[in-house]
């Protein structure tokens, strides 16, 4: 029989490629299932429009994990990261706040808005970057269970204490605050000028449903710095291709050692027999066996709708139920005759090849999530914009451009649901709000695609839309990810794993999900 | 000098008071300064119109923990059971939070049959979930590096009465600690007026909504100490809050500390780089080696001690120390008992109106950017119901809890906003209690800055350091130094701004103290 | 209007300096353009600090003016060095402190005024002061762009500063500011500098500062006034024996870990520590380390020639010195093993001796210890003998007569 393998990966988004290429590389026969015509799940690029290339969906890499980039040989597979340098804040007064890639200028452009935050930067870069540092072992550590008693869990427990200790009491501390505090909370004890702020903590509600005054938005603050220590510097970056090449160098590197990957071929059923997993079943028809099946998928639907509740301990059901999604962004792709002007800063220039940044201050921030709250989309949203087509000219046709624009809110439990209608007030009002600070823009855009999360669950599958497959608070993260006892990428059905950014240390396009839970596989076998 | 004691306390609320107590009962002399008229701190009545008294912010005596009445001796007055603890007012019939499960759970079935079903286990898991946290509170809080053996045994104790909440228990803890409320109260019910009252429980006094993320933990530390089922209400004690500071001062007294009120201090006065006591605002310099304040971190620090004694890394962060007091107290004078609901069981304790989640969360909205709610969350109580002797025959007192009425006002300030403040509680009340408006005679407005002024509390903030998972245990008052020690050899903090923090009436004073804390 | 900025600052000398540079050789200073070197080689630019007079912009130092009731206050919180006992008009070189008694910067205090001074430092300050202005009354104004810089260093200062401005100097002693004029512009200048040898400072309004420079320039022609850049600077500052932040020691605010940060006791700077003056930054970390002695010291080197011509000579070379001081973490043994680094170094022209500044774990460090210095020959790592000395190696009496 032909569909006998090893291993199979259900899902081929950039955590299953990697499972399956690990496994691949490890000598077992994988193939990946993938229900699109493409690999890469939220890491794709596709021509949507002719000429005219996207990341459709996630858009830079920010945490892709430097072990994988060596041990998977991707730079040989096509992966290039290009720089991306500078983030400008346009303001509503006509002025900007900008961050340049060199030290002396940034300091001295936020010096004209604030010079003791020019300074407080510094020492509060140093800070991240030490946090940054501890936090980083927990990337790669198998999240033992805190209420286990086992010896592998008690070991991993006290190492996980040993740890924190060897922090000393002020990095544990810094690293506490920043786990438990909100995030203009946090910035407020280091800055005083608004944009600056709002600027920041953006990166702290990304992907959350969280406003930037709630407790645990402060977290993802750290992300930012977390590219620059660990041998992989400059990893915060625009993919050269867009991000689909990530998946794609990833699907190369697997290939060639053999993983098998299809696409086209939905999975809806794993196949379970005297309660361990066999198999899986397409919507077709067609079943595949292997005695390893792994699910790339969220966690809901790894639990929930891939095998039958019967199957699963209530306690786990239970968990995975209240494992919160709540989709809260969306994106608007556009294709254009030109470059939008900003009126802060006019003309095209290097500004371009950075990211823009609707984030004037910490309450239009919060405005923005006060209206998602109430289950509507921000009536005055930020985004965060970049031009791929300036630092890789090969995503538009010459002389054109593509924009992509991360938005945020957008509920996924809007009010009334997405509907078409909705979804196209969704896209004026980003427009509309761009177009305040780039007049030209209205008369630039040759296409556009909105995606709320409606349609990213749509188009790729995720529940709610969240793209991190789960928010990114605090009581879902490690041990809790996605559910405690379960955090170790193995479920209670034995030969059935999972590798999706809902297991620690979640989303992102980051691959160490993907890359635990092949290990966790090799170490059962 | 012109006296010297073994120890001096500053401030004679119920967690300076136990300290002196506790330091006296050890055979220390020991002097209590406190700047107000009377004892008490938070738990003072006032009198706030001829005749009619109330204590503003105290709605109940709090806690006491096993450990605080066996160190102090403390005699207590017989407690008040009161039920239903809490009214919830909203469109349509009101609802009440009875004491027992049973009764509980019927009283919601109108509301919500899903809601019925799911109280009893609700009410017991926060129990369990309360009872781990009072054992956090009977602690000094664990240090992260350079703990001493017995520390290490201490925490080796905890992790087993960790390990007794059972599996589900545990993973619950770790869960609701840095959660929000709302989704906690989501995964369970679906009554948006049961969700709202509890809702407005939790976040009572705190400076977020439900919907911010660690409120969780505001409402599971409210629980401490109480039975389980019990929302909303504390020890409530025969002769109101005023009965427990008596029986503190008592205590006191018994014990040979002296307590003089009306006393400010003015300086901590140091002398090679140690305390050396005190200098009080009419001149007096009073000798001590050791001072122990219950007054918030950044009096006793930055103000009574000064910065230049501190290193300067040490200021900011007791400068990053949040307050951000939040509510107001509406003080009415009534002419006779107001319309109120007719429900099952005597008078409820008090009358809540946060109808929803929402509601409560709208509410806290406004303060986010520096503006009084204009729907604000209510709660009512009308203690007179239980100490007659607080208003003149016939009449009553009603203390109305305003929240989010914010400190700092960003388009106002405090001299105009008053009486917009208790006009829109008024007619908020009134559109739930009819009649009840015509009932008042007289009202004074207690709003955050007259809360700082009138009963010390930095930005009108009870906590004394906003009760948030990044200020409490091992941060509070500062990281780093949460063992009531200070830098100052010699200065010691205690009071709400220190462990475990406002609720639990007297036990950071305790802690303050005990053994190995306080050198003696 | 787009506010992006096209080249590094400038300084208000700008204009001058920039054609007079021929070799491009620009460098970066705390965001500034500022001159390496304006000839082709900067021997004659040392040889005028030495010998004639040399005119150096030093204008991306940062400058504060403090001001206020607690100016003194802040200030004696802030730094080591006995502030409070300072007359007016007079300079202080110091250091300040973090917590835990790590340098986080040095520069000097001129006071101006009974509650006025001007604090110069070689990295922004501005939010540390603010810190530490907590509780108290005082004014914090940067005014590093509103003020330029001229250091006018070298035998023949005075005599040049005599020629151009309306006020002699003839009085003003070592570490002390007066004000003065030149080109119809009131300055100050103070008798301080960064060469270790007779010299100025000149604190010029940038509006007036072209004036001033010309009129510098002007006169200073018949006493040889040369303009210098940093090449210059940097081997007269090893043969004063002068710190450098960045080079010889890191921030305690920007070093990474403890190891990179350094006391005052180790750097050698015990004569700005105080302990006759109330509690300030790091004081009781300082108290502990001068009772046990510290663990490092910032020393001089100087190689032994012989030795040094030796390992060049097994390889069929003359020994070849280094022209441009150099900037980098060397090895310096002891009887095999390490006990130190040295952070600068340069051939000496004036004392025609290589020279290096090092620090030196105890108890290594006293003068006349001999030690080892590692030295690259011809690719390979070898070391040349060396020997302790005191600094400054360089200490001209003219300096403070």
């Amino acid at each position: 029989m032909t569909n006998r393998y090893d291993a199979i990966v259900i899902g081929g988004g950039h955590n299953g490629l990697v499972t399956a290429a690990y496994l691949a590389r490890a000598g077992r026969k994988v193939i990946v299932l993938e229900r699109r015509e493409l690999l890469g799940g939220a890491a794709v690029s596709e021509q949507v429009f002719p000429g005219f290339t996207f990341s459709v969906f996630s858009y830079v890499v920010s945490l892709l994990r430097p072990e994988i980039i060596r041990d998977l040989e991707l730079a040989r597979y096509g992966l290039q990261i290009l720089p991306l340098e500078s983030t400008v804040t346009p303001l509503p007064d006509g002025d900007y706040l900008a961050s340049w890639n060199d030290p002396d200028l940034t300091r001295r452009e936020i010096s004209r808005h604030s010079p003791l935050d020019a300074e407080a930067m510094i020492e509060f870069g140093r800070l991240m970057h030490h946090i940054a540092r501890s936090v980083k072992p927990f990337l790669s550590l198998m999240p033992p269970d805190p209420t286990s008693l086992s010896l592998r869990d008690l070991r991993g427990m006290l190492k996980l204490g040993g740890h924190l200790e060897s922090l000393g009491s002020e990095r544990f501390h810094a690293l506490y605050k920043l786990l438990t505090m909100s995030s203009a909370d946090y910035l407020d004890e280091w800055f005083e000028c608004e944009p600056l702020k709002a600027t920041k903590s953006a990166s702290g509600i990304i992907g959350s449903f969280l406003g930037p005054r709630s407790p645990g938005s402060a977290y993802v603050l750290l992300h930012h710095y977390m590219g620059e220590i660990d041998g992989a510097f400059r990893a915060w970056g625009f993919c050269k291709g867009g991000n689909g090449t990530v998946s794609n160098a990833i699907a190369a590197a697997a290939r060639s050692w053999g993983a098998v990957l299809r696409t086209d071929a939905a999975v809806t059923q794993v196949l379970v027999r005297n309660g361990r997993a066999t198999g899986v079943a397409l919507e077709t028809g067609e079943e595949f066996t292997a005695p390893v099946v792994v699910s790339g998928l969220d966690a809901r639907r790894t639990y929930l709708e891939l095998v039958a509740e019967k199957e699963l301990p209530d306690e786990l059901l239970e968990q995975v139920r209240r494992f919160r999604f709540r989709g809260s962004s969306g994106k608007v792709n556009l294709a254009l005759s030109e470059l939008p002007d900003f009126s802060c800063m006019p003309g095209i220039g290097p500004q371009h090849r950075g990211a823009f940044s609707i984030s004037p201050s910490v309450d239009y921030l919060e405005r923005a999530y006060d209206d998602a709250k109430y289950g509507g989309f921000s009536r005055r949203p930020y985004m965060d914009i970049v031009f791929p087509s300036m630092i890789d000219p090969g995503m538009a046709p010459p002389g054109a451009h593509v924009a992509s624009i991360f938005v945020q809110y957008a509920p996924s439990a809007i009010d009334g649901g997405w509907t078409p209608a909705r979804r196209e007030a969704f896209g004026d009002t980003v427009i509309d709000t761009l177009a305040e600070y780039a007049p030209n823009l209205k008369s630039a855009i040759l296409h556009r695609q909105v995606l709320t999360p409606a349609d990213i669950q749509e188009k790729i599958g995720i529940s709610e839309g969240n793209i991190f497959h789960g928010e990114l608070s605090l009581q879902q993260l490690f041990f809790l990810r996605p559910a405690a006892h379960w955090a170790g990428y193995r479920t209670p059905i034995p030969g059935y794993y999972h590798c999706s950014s809902s297991t620690h240390p979640g989303g992102g396009v980051m691959g160490a999900a993907g890359r635990l839970a092949a290990r966790a596989i090799l170490e059962d076998a | 000098m012109s006296r010297a004691y073994d120890a001096i306390v500053l401030g004679a609320g119920a967690d300076g008071l136990v300290a002196a107590t506790v330091l006296a009962r050890k055979g220390r002399r020991v002097l209590v300064l406190e700047e107000a008229p009377e004892p008490g701190g938070t738990l003072r009545e006032i009198e706030f119109a001829p005749g009619f008294r109330a204590a503003p912010l105290a709605a109940d005596a709090g806690y006491l923990t096993r450990d605080v009445l066996r160190a102090t001796g403390l005699a207590l007055p017989a407690a008040v059971s009161v039920d239903p603890t809490v009214v919830a007012l909203g469109e349509g019939p009101p609802l009440a939070l009875l004491r027992s499960p049973g009764p509980m759970a019927a009283a919601l079935l109108p509301h919500s049959a899903a809601d019925a079903r799911a109280w009893p286990a609700f009410a017991a898991r926060m129990a369990a979930l309360a009872g781990f946290l009072e054992e956090l509170c009977r602690r000094a809080p664990p240090r992260v590096a350079g703990a001493t053996l017995r520390e290490r045994l201490g925490l080796g104790q905890l992790a087993l009465l960790y390990r007794g909440l059972g599996r589900a228990g545990m993973v619950e803890l770790l869960r609701a600690l840095p959660m929000p409320l709302a989704d906690l109260l989501d995964d369970s019910f679906e009554s948006e007026r049961l969700k709202g009252a509890l809702a407005g429980i939790g976040v009572m006094d705190v400076a977020r909504g439900p919907m911010a993320g660690g409120t969780a933990l505001n409402f599971l530390y409210r629980q401490i100490g109480i039975a389980p089922g019990v929302f909303g209400e504390r020890l409530r004690l025969q002769g109101g809050p005023q009965a427990l500071t008596a029986a503190l001062v008592a205590a006191a007294r018994a014990a040979g500390a002296v307590i003089e009120t009306g006393v400010a201090v003015e300086r901590l006065l140091v002398k090679d780089e140690r305390i050396a006591g005190v200098r009080t605002g009419a001149g007096e310099e009073v000798g001590s080696s050791i001072v122990i304040s219950s007054l918030d971190p950044w009096r006793s620090l930055l103000e009574l001690l000064g910065p230049e004694h501190l290193d300067t890394e040490f200021i900011d962060a007791v400068r990053n120390i949040r307050f951000r007091g939040v509510s107001s107290r509406l003080l009415l004078a009534l002419d006779g008992l107001p319309p109120l609901p007719e429900v099952a069981g005597g008078p409820a304790g008090a009358w809540l109106i946060a109808p929803s989640l929402r509601y409560v969360e709208r509410a806290a909205d406004a303060a986010k950017y520096g503006r009084c709610a204009a729907e604000p969350m209510i709660k009512l109580r009308i203690p007179s119901l239980w100490q007659p002797e607080l208003a003149p025959p016939g009449r009553q007192v009603a203390v109305l809890h305003i929240q989010y009425t914010p400190y700092a006002l960003r388009e106002s300030d405090w001299s105009l906003a008053r009486d917009a403040v208790a006009d829109t509680a008024l007619a908020r009340v009134e559109r739930h209690l009819p009649g009840f408006t015509a009932r008042v005679r007289e009202r004074v407005l207690l709003a955050p800055p007259d809360l700082e002024s009138r009963f010390g509390l930095r930005e009108g903030a009870l906590s004394q350091g906003e009760m948030m998972l990044d200020q409490l245990l091992f941060m509070r008052p500062v990281p780093g130094c949460s063992r009531y020690a200070t830098p100052v050899p010699g200065l010691f903090l205690c009071g709400a701004g220190t462990h475990p923090g406002h609720g639990l009436a007297g036990q950071s004073g305790l802690l303050a103290v005990k053994k190995g804390t306080v050198p003696f | 209007m787009t506010r992006i900025p096209h080249t590094l600052q400038l300084t208000p000398f700008h204009p001058r300096t920039a054609p007079l540079i021929r070799g491009h050789t620009w460098r970066r200073w705390s965001g500034h353009a500022a001159a390496s070197v304006y000839d082709w080689t900067h021997e004659h630019e040392y040889a005028a600090i030495r010998n004639a007079a040399a005119l150096l912009d030093v204008s991306p130092l940062h400058k504060y003016r403090i001001s206020g009731r607690d100016a003194t206050r802040l200030l004696d919180r802030v730094v080591t060095r006995n502030v409070a006992k300072a007359a007016i008009g007079q300079v202080l070189y110091t250091g300040w402190c973090d917590a835990a008694g790590k340098l986080i910067d040095d520069g000097t205090i001129s006071r101006l005024g009974e509650q006025e001074y001007r604090l110069t430092s070689a990295e922004p300050n501005l939010r540390w002061l603010h810190r530490n202005a907590f509780g108290l009354q005082v004014a914090i104004e940067e005014v590093s762009q509103a003020l330029g810089a001229l250091a006018l260093q070298g035998p023949l200062s005075r005599a040049v500063l005599n020629a151009v401005a309306e006020r002699p100097v003839d009085g003003l002693k070592y570490f002390r500011v007066m004000d003065n004029r030149i080109a119809g512009t009131d300055i100050q200048v103070s008798r301080t500098g960064y060469t270790g040898d007779l010299g100025y400072e000149l604190w010029i309004p940038a509006a007036a500062a072209l004036p001033v420079w010309d009129a510098l320039v002007a006169r200073g022609a018949d006493y040889g006034l040369t303009p210098a850049g940093i090449w210059a600077l940097d081997v007269a500052r090893i043969e004063a024996g002068l710190v450098m932040l960045d080079v010889d020691y890191q921030s305690a605010h920007r070093a990474m870990i403890e190891a990179q940060m350094s006391t005052p006791f180790e750097l050698a700077l015990d004569w700005t520590v105080s302990f006759d003056k109330g509690p300030y930054n790091g004081r009781r970390a300082l108290q502990a380390e001068r009772e046990r002695g510290p663990a490092w010291r910032f020393v001089g080197i100087e190689v032994n020639w012989d030795s040094f011509e030796a390992l060049h000579t097994t390889v069929d070379l003359a020994p070849a010195v280094p022209a441009v001081a150099w900037r980098a973490s060397v090895p310096v043994y002891r009887a095999g093993s390490q006990v130190g680094y040295a952070s600068s170094g340069c051939w000496s022209p004036l004392l025609k001796k290589y020279l290096a500044l090092a620090h030196l774990s105890a108890p290594h460090f006293d003068p006349d210890t001999p030690v080892e210095l590692e030295v690259t020959v011809e690719h390979q790592r070898l070391r040349a003998a060396a020997v302790v000395r005191k600094l400054p190696f360089y200490d001209p009496p003219r300096k403070r007569a």
